[in-house]
């Protein structure tokens, strides 16, 4: 649900990070607040005592200004476990773009694709469709020792083309070009609609 | 256009803050704001400039899904509302419509039952509010 303010020039859009548990959802948000922290607000995230996200992490965070108005995102992550399913769904709820984070390793790739069709299935519940959506995937821990090929995690997780980027999200490699990437489609998005009558 | 899509022109907002200041003012509420479901503070009054407003948003919005999750469990559609009491501080939030919340931050300066009432009483107009963006957006759209 993006919102317009025509009072308080202010653009407002609502982006998730969504992906299998312990795929670094979290760590990207990290990586954005450490070392943009003049641009974010607080982060706010409710996790368990083992730092899994419980319910989600939060950062708000401010993008350049557009025609005049300040474009406010705020990046939300959802708990990657799988019993948590409610709680993505609410976290899901009025997202204006999505980024898949697949965990590059082998071992990972089933509950990637178990996690790609949960978020498909989660939008369909919300009348949306991923394709629908400004969204792209990103490819993270590709530090690790047994790491899937970037074209086999393609043919498994993008059939639909979309960007995607490698990451090792802990060092910030491929974090902001992710971010920045869907920041850029959101309101390329929202611009369009905004043209063409049907926001 | 999105269902919950929301463009604010400068008189939309101008009712929604004229709403809020309204409840504010008659009850002494340290500060209110409507938000979307999104987590999205759309309008604010009150003494909220030392508050992270995105944070306290996002975090309402979370602790409502949480509670209607809760009242599905305990066989209720819904609860309407949710009230932290505090010390000093005291939180209440409250449904606005299907689509949106309204948190209200409140201290010994109020009482807790006016701010359910005139919560109620708010709501209604801040409904009303909306329904005029939203049926003005889809205007313009139709018109396109």
């Amino acid at each position: 649900m993006a919102s317009i303010n025509y009072a308080t020039k202010e653009i407002n859009c609502k982006l998730v990070y969504y992906g299998p548990g312990m795929c670094g959802k979290t760590s990207n948000l990290q990586y954005i607040h450490k070392a943009s922290a003049a641009k974010c607000g607080e982060m706010v995230s409710l996790a368990t005592p083992g730092e899994r996200t419980l319910y989600f992490d939060f950062l708000p965070i401010q993008m350049a200004e557009i025609r005049g108005f300040s474009v406010k995102f705020g990046l939300y992550t959802v708990p990657g476990q799988v019993l948590y399913n409610a709680t993505r769904k609410l976290v899901l709820r009025g997202a204006d773009g999505v980024v898949f984070v697949a965990d590059s390793q082998w071992e990972i790739m089933q509950e990637n694709v178990e996690s790609l069709q949960n978020l498909k299935d989660n939008l369909t519940e919300y009348n949306s469709k991923l394709e629908e959506l400004p969204y792209v995937i990103q490819y993270n821990k590709r530090d690790m020792s047994e790491v899937a090929p970037v074209a086999y995690m393609d043919y498994l997780l993008n059939t639909g083309g979309v960007p995607a980027f490698e990451a090792v999200a802990v060092d910030g490699r491929g974090v902001y070009t992710t971010m920045a990437t869907l920041c850029r489609y959101v309101i390329r998005d929202l611009v369009h609609r905004f043209e063409s009558g049907s926001f | 256009m999105r269902l919950d899509d929301l463009i604010l022109d400068q008189e939309d907002a101008g009712l929604l803050d004229q709403c809020l200041a309204r409840f504010v003012e008659d009850t002494g509420v340290r500060f209110s704001v409507l938000m979307g479901r999104d987590g999205t503070a759309i309008a604010k009054q009150g003494d909220w400039t030392k508050i992270a407003i995105d944070s306290l948003s996002a975090l309402s919005v979370g602790a409502f899904a949480s509670s209607e999750a809760l009242a599905h469990l305990a066989g209720e559609e819904a609860f309407n509302s949710i009230y932290h009491q505090g010390v000093r501080s005291h939180v209440y939030i409250s449904m606005v419509g299907e689509s949106h919340l309204l948190l209200t931050v409140f201290d010994y300066n109020a009482s807790a039952p006016l701010v359910r009432l005139q919560a109620r009483v708010a709501t209604e107009s801040i409904i009303a509010a909306l329904a005029r963006a939203y049926a003005r957006t889809r205007a313009a759209r139709a018109s396109e």
